[in-house]
């Protein structure tokens, strides 16, 4: 015991030299750029966002100094990464706050000029205004709902080829198998009421899978999940002609498949709302 | 010697019955949980990015509330971190998304009102 004693401070040295050589995790480095990003840009404009940005970074650099590429460090830089990205955003709002300003000033400025035109004319315009601008916020709304509907049954986004609804399959489909869990259909049964406020709006629903097996395989399973999606919505009253399925297989990740919470966000059932009716475009 | 190994044993067991006993992280609960809500309130959903960041709290805080029902409470911790993070993410995607609109609407407006003149 006492020979291994002394041989602590000959040993401590080249375990701090090895820790100092492991490479950072991808989720610090990202955490990195973002820092740097964030610090050089958007970021200025919201300089509480980016000290707490910083403190999460300095955290996770620190973890990764003492404790090297452990899980633990990973999901520190991770949280670092997410302050960074919000520092960004919050500095674009603020810029917007200022386009907003600057937009007022401007309108009121039309609205004098209006002003010396008649102050009748003033009114009306202002009346106008005002009625264009419910009539728009009326329309949103609707729209908004729609969305909300469509949320509370996996997340929403919307894409230049229309709005898509992302199922996570494991909350879909047992691994591997293309039966519907019973309480998916609990899920789905909320999709197809929001779906029937779509109109004539085409829709596609598309089976993805991770990378794991063939990629025949992964194709097949992807069809068979996507058929089966595409079915049980019919039986729930969508209408046949607007809806079609289709399998991706693994050919369109949306993250990297190394990992495993990567994996599993890879294996999704799409639902994509079209911007098009039925009918009138190419097929 | 033996008082030293005693020593660290009792050290190591006092270690191991600490770990099993971190507590529930509750407060983490409930704080992730309110920042969803928050991002929720303020339109997340209608904003891609913040639709996504949204969808990614989410799915963490319920990995989160799943460890704590397999008595990891740390891990259950950190991933309750993760999924705040996240919703603080989608909540300021979602005003700068909102912030856009609005911007964008008032520039309409004047363009509206400029075809008066």
């Amino acid at each position: 015991m006492s020979s291994i004693r002394r041989l602590v401070p000959f040993l401590f040295p080249f375990v701090f030299v090895a820790c100092g050589t492991t490479n950072p995790p991808g989720e610090l480095v990202s955490a990195r750029n973002a820092y740097a990003r964030a610090r050089a840009g958007d970021g200025q404009k919201a300089p509480t966002e980016l000290g707490d940005a910083r403190q999460a970074l300095d955290h996770a650099e620190e973890t990764f100094a003492s404790e090297g590429d452990k899980k633990e460090t990973r999901d520190l830089a991770y949280i670092a990464e997410r302050k960074a990205l919000r520092a960004e955003a919050t500095g674009r709002t603020v810029t917007g706050l200022e386009v907003k300003q600057a937009a007022k000033d401007e309108r009121t400025k039309v609205l004098r000029e209006l002003a010396l035109k008649g102050e009748l004319d003033t009114k009306a315009a202002q009346d106008e205004a005002l009625a264009e601008r419910t009539r728009r916020a009326a329309a949103e709304k609707r729209a908004k709902d729609a969305l909300n509907a469509l949320a509370k049954a996996g997340a929403v986004k919307k894409e230049q080829r229309g709005t898509v609804i992302t199922l996570p399959s494991s909350v879909l489909f047992e691994t591997g198998k293309n039966e519907l869990l019973p309480s998916a259909k609990e899920r789905l049964s909320e999709v197809s009421k929001a779906l029937e406020q779509v109109g004539d709006r085409k829709i596609v629903i598309e089976g993805h899978t991770d990378d794991v097996g063939s990629d025949a395989d992964n194709l097949e399973l992807s069809k068979a999940r996507a058929n089966t999606v595409r079915e049980y919505l019919i039986s729930r009253g969508v209408d046949e002609n607007k809806i079609s399925a289709v399998g991706k297989g693994e050919s369109t990740p949306i993250e990297n498949n190394k990992s495993t919470e990567g994996r599993a966000i890879n294996r999704r059932v799409e639902i994509v709302v079209g911007g098009e009716a039925v009918g009138g475009g190419p097929k | 010697m033996v008082r030293t190994f005693a020593a660290v044993a009792a050290t190591a067991a006092c270690s191991i019955a600490l770990g099993c006993a971190t507590p529930v992280p509750q407060s983490k609960v409930n704080s992730s949980a309110a920042a969803i809500q928050s991002a929720e309130q303020l339109g997340a959903v209608d904003d891609p990015r913040a639709a996504q960041h949204l969808q990614m709290a989410r799915d963490q805080r319920n990995r989160g509330l799943s460890l704590i029902n397999a008595g990891k409470n740390k891990e259950a911790g950190r991933m309750l971190d993760r999924a705040q993070a996240d919703a603080e993410l989608a909540y300021s995607l979602a005003g700068e998304a909102n912030m856009r609109n609005e911007a964008a609407r008032m520039l309409e407006e004047i363009l509206f009102l400029r075809a008066k003149l």
